[in-house]
């Protein structure tokens, strides 16, 4: 008995200096005092994976605190921002998701949060633009000559990495912009397989990351069209962007951004905000970007959340219009 | 061919590199101790170990990933075989037969066996590799989906009548897991169906969760209790390691016939590991004049898997790297390992990146010798390990599964799916129903339904896809046969049972097996 | 693996076991769009899979029965091991508690010691050195060398 009870007492002192460490208030001034943990929501190896070790490296480096990532795969990101919500709104957890931040909301029909209710945005660390490409083989060599086939026939198909990606996005938002008529999208389970399908001539056409498109393009396997962004991208000199090919304003790109949870003190997130960004400026973060067929982000705090909050407008309202729903 | 020798020398220059062979040597080592512990495949074992090769240079990196991933295959036949926990979902298979036999005192042989069929196939793969890479590119983007569709329901109906027991208990475990891998978002509508409200199933049940609970906690379910030591039979001296002249002979044309089945599969991208497995067990199976020995110890249900296995993993490296499709979920995190060093796979890599490739097909060959070399000492220690008590045993595994199964995405929840097809395994091994096929019926089934949608889709709903593509319209004809065939065969009568609750297992007797001669052109 | 005794009723728990998984699974792809052949909805592929489910449970119900079991020693089909289920289980269940509120080193502790009482042969001492020794293997092994992403030790979630 007397050795329960020692056991108890034990516990009970033991939960008493973990409430008090725990309640301590944090202010921005002990800000990190501990490891910090960077959720990402994909599997190791992908550009997200490597931008927030990257990330990770500086705020060991500068703070002298680990900071962990952890990676959380599973339906669209929900998962790793559904547990990132139940950690304590201290600062230790944040959150590196992709452009998929600003599609969920448009594409599912209910999430167990609100996007820009509950998270803080950061700071956008890089953005991609898209290539519009078909198969060496395809009949159409300009954009002009896919938006007439695709006006006319109402044959022309799209393939995509799957419901509610950023390629499906793209390319329905583009097929409304240009009246095509009833294009058929072609999902498939991830960019290579999407790619493939073009490159055989199965599909038409394709909204494809420049990374997996360019150097199948150098090997004249695919054939570019535009770029999505607004200018023409470094990789593709001579590849027109859609906004020139008769299209003005039409700008679509794919980023990565850091976030965290709403109720973190805004001074914390002040903190963190002049940490990431020093870290993006330096060189290695600057080389990293590159590899991954990007360019750095440049977007923080307000700035990043206005354009987080656009794009889920202009993603609601592609989703509503092509009826793009996930369940 | 003058030119490929030439480069593969350049290569061997490249892959003996005192640095470079250092870190192949130790990405074999690591993924081989890492696949033997149980629970952990050659996926949780790449995905830990890649932020390694974060801070290293291009060569080295990928031989180093390319080790772990053979190394770790090879390991985990060890788990497979003696303790019937496929931690790698491809060797499902390899338990069918594995774990009997370290059952009957065997295990060491089954090992070695093993050994020398990956040795063989990945042998065979690399030659491929070599000589064929171009053909298998250009081949590659010939496989839309009225094939692939086509080829998954070949190897479905291969699958389903292979097991052990009546045949009709086979085809409902397949079909149910058809079911288990029909839950998930359906990726042609984005609908998520069978989650149950929860959001981690929207991804599918997690295949390594799926296989463990299926072969390794329902066995314990089964075995707890009853049984003292898993190869108390086992003898350990190193003569009893080395397979005899008779069981040299009847694995080798099976090992053959696997290396084949695995070749086939390695070109066409996009069937993975698992499939092949199966299709080379059928096979042989079918082939067999003793088929009743399936499933009880027959040294060729290990031989044949396992240089499917082999061979398929080595030929998948081509499009991996050279189309940028990986062939399984490791390819896809290998292929990332590349992009990180800033190396783009395509058509170009292997002319842009010569001593990359060059070097990784001959890491390959130096590979597999370090891995015999590593393993032929430790195999004795390995079957020792069964000497342990089961009392001491399956309490240790059980960690070892929770641990395996939560590194591969970091999720506990897949931990409780563990649970779930656990207890689900249990009660259908009760039941007289082999585990094997829902497997099968679970990898197989997404692709059968993607690809079925998505054909139809291109074509805008036009059937006749199907029959007008030369290659899917042969398959679906053998697939009719064996239909037709099982159908008549069921309408004649049943016929007289053997023994003990179990029908004939021959059941499409002569057919198939000469439609499977059809499609691999060989004889035995 | 398993005894290789013939249960009678095997057949027809298992067929109808086979037969309303199959309708259930046929019900619950009545809630998705169901289509047609060349326009499959989502509950089109998951319907025809359970009835054809549903339609082997029938049929496993109903073929011919064998006769009854040759081995005679093993006849009766044995007891459910019901210790052993639970502890087993209980173990698994525990590892998930324990890995999300304290961490990997109380959850490899718990899953082997738990379990470890499926066998009737353990005692509390030698299940609890079996417990310890894994521990330590996990955290050199697991948390140490390959560094799973899973805290030593944590307090809450």
């Amino acid at each position: 008995m007397r050795f329960v009870s020692r056991i108890i007492r034990l516990g009970l002192l033991a939960s008493c200096v973990c409430t008090a460490l725990e309640a301590r208030a944090e202010s921005a001034n002990d800000y990190p005092s501990r490891s910090i943990r960077i959720d990402i929501p994909f599997t190791p190896g992908g550009p997200t994976d490597l931008l927030a070790r990257g990330l990770a490296k500086h705020f060991n480096a500068d703070w002298k605190q680990t900071a962990i990532v952890e990676n959380r795969p599973g339906a669209g990101g929900i998962v790793t921002l559904r547990v990132a919500l139940d950690a304590p709104r201290d600062g230790y957890t944040l959150v590196l998701h992709s452009d998929g931040m600003s599609i969920t909301p448009a594409v599912y029909a209910t999430l167990p949060f609100d996007t820009l209710r509950d998270f803080i945005p950061i700071a956008m660390l890089a953005k991609t633009p898209n290539a519009v490409v078909v198969g060496e083989d395809s009949p159409y060599h300009t954009l002009a000559e896919l938006v007439a086939a695709g006006q006319s026939s109402g044959k022309i198909s799209y393939a995509s990495a799957g419901i509610g990606s950023a390629q499906q996005m793209q390319a329905a938002k583009f097929a409304s912009r240009a009246n095509m008529k009833d294009p058929i999208h072609v999902p498939f389970k991830g960019t290579p397989e999407a790619l493939t399908a073009v490159m055989a001539g199965r599909v038409d056409f394709v909204f494809a990351p420049m990374a997996n498109a360019v150097p199948l393009i150098k090997a004249g396997k695919l054939r570019p069209l535009a770029i999505s962004s607004a200018e023409r991208s470094p990789l593709l000199p001579d590849v027109p962007s859609v906004a020139e090919s008769g299209y003005p304003g039409f700008s679509e790109e794919q980023w990565w951004g850091l976030f965290a949870p709403a109720g973190v003190p805004q001074d914390v997130i002040e903190k963190i905000e002049a940490e990431t960004k020093a870290a993006v400026e330096t060189d290695d973060m600057k080389n990293l970007i590159t590899q991954l067929s990007s360019s750095p982000g440049e977007a923080y705090g307000e700035q990043f959340g206005k354009i987080l909050k656009a794009d889920i407008e202009t993603n609601t309202a592609a989703a509503k219009a092509a009826h793009i729903e996930a369940k | 061919m003058i030119q490929a020798l030439h480069d593969l020398w350049g290569g061997f220059g490249v892959a003996l590199m005192p640095q470079n062979l250092m870190w192949s040597f130790f990405g074999v080592l690591v993924g081989n101790l890492i696949g033997v512990l149980p629970g952990m495949g050659a996926l949780s074992a790449i995905s830990i170990l890649l932020p390694l090769t974060y801070s290293l240079t291009p060569v080295p990196a990928i031989l180093m990933l390319a080790g772990i991933y053979y190394g770790s295959m090879y390991g985990g036949a060890i788990g497979a075989i003696l303790l019937n926990l496929p931690s790698h979902p491809p060797h499902a298979v390899t338990c069918l037969d594995g774990y009997p036999l370290t059952q009957q005192g065997k295990g060491g042989v089954a090992l070695s066996i093993t050994m020398m069929a990956s040795f063989f196939a990945a042998s065979c793969g690399i030659i491929v590799m070599v000589f064929l890479s171009p053909l298998l590119v250009s081949v590659a983007t010939d496989f839309g989906p009225p094939e692939l569709f086509a080829i998954m329901l070949l190897g479905l109906l291969c699958g389903a009548t292979m097991s052990r027991g009546a045949a009709l208990n086979g085809i409902a475990m397949a079909l149910l897991g058809l079911v288990v891998g029909a839950a998930g978002t359906d990726v042609n509508s984005g609908v998520a169906r069978f989650t149950f409200g929860f959001d981690e199933l929207s991804d599918k049940v997690e295949l390594v969760a799926l296989a463990l609970g299926l072969f390794g906690v329902s066995d314990f379910l089964c075995n707890v209790n009853r049984v003292k030591a898993v190869g108390s039979k086992t003898k350990l001296s190193f003569h009893d390691m080395k397979p005899s002249a008779a069981e040299l002979k009847q694995s080798f044309f099976p090992m053959l016939r696997g290396t084949l089945v695995g070749l086939l599969f390695g070109a066409m991208p996009g069937t993975g590991p698992t499939i092949t497995t199966f299709v080379a067990y059928a096979l042989e199976k079918r082939l067999s004049k003793t088929p009743d020995r399936f499933g009880q110890g027959a040294i060729e249900g290990v031989a044949a898997p396992e240089a499917s296995s082999h061979s398929k993993t080595q030929v998948d490296f081509i499009p991996t790297m050279s189309l940028g499709i990986p062939g399984d979920a490791v390819m896809a995190l290998i292929l990332g390992a590349l992009l990180i060093q800033g190396i783009q796979p395509g058509p170009q890599l292997i002319t842009e990146h010569a001593d990359l490739f060059w070097g990784l097909v001959a890491s390959f060959w130096v590979g597999n010798i370090l891995l015999i070399v590593l393993n032929v000492p430790l195999i004795g220690l390995w079957v020792r390990m069964l000497r342990l008590p089961y009392r001491y045993m399956f309490p240790s595994a059980l960690f070892f599964i929770a641990v395996g199964v939560y590194s591969t995405n970091n999720s506990l929840f897949e931990v409780g799916e563990v649970l779930v097809f656990g207890v689900a395994g249990a009660v259908l091994l009760k039941l007289n129903f082999p585990v094997a096929p829902i497997l099968l019926g679970y990898v197989l089934g997404p692709m059968l339904e993607e690809n079925f949608r998505r054909a139809l889709i291109i074509s805008r709903g036009d059937l006749s896809v199907f029959l007008s593509h030369p290659i899917s319209a042969v398959v679906l004809a053998i697939c009719a046969g064996i239909l037709l065939l099982q159908l008549f065969l069921a309408v004649r009568g049943p016929r007289v049972p053997d023994r003990a609750g179990r029908q004939p297992h021959n059941l499409p007797s002569a057919e198939p097996v000469a439609d499977h001669q059809k499609i691999l052109g060989t004889h035995s | 693996m398993t005894d290789d005794v013939y249960h009678p009723k095997a057949d027809y728990i298992g067929g109808v076991l086979m037969t309303a998984t199959g309708v259930f699974v046929v019900l619950q792809s009545m809630g998705y769009d169901v289509g047609s052949l060349t326009r499959m909805g989502p509950g089109f592929y998951p319907a025809l899979v359970g009835a054809l489910l549903a339609l082997t449970g029938v049929g496993i119900v109903l073929r011919p029965k064998r006769p009854a079991v040759e081995r005679d020693a093993d006849a009766e089909p044995s007891r459910p091991e019901w210790r052993g289920w639970f502890c087993i289980l209980a173990g698994i269940a525990a590892f998930i508690v324990a890995a999300k509120y304290a961490g990997m080193l109380p959850a490899t502790f718990l899953i082997v010691f738990i379990s470890a009482f499926g066998d009737r042969m353990n005692t509390i001492k030698s299940a609890a050195v079996l417990a310890l020794v894994i521990s330590v293997v996990s955290t050199v092994v697991f948390w140490w060398a390959l560094g799973v992403q899973l805290p030593l030790l944590r307090w809450g979630a």
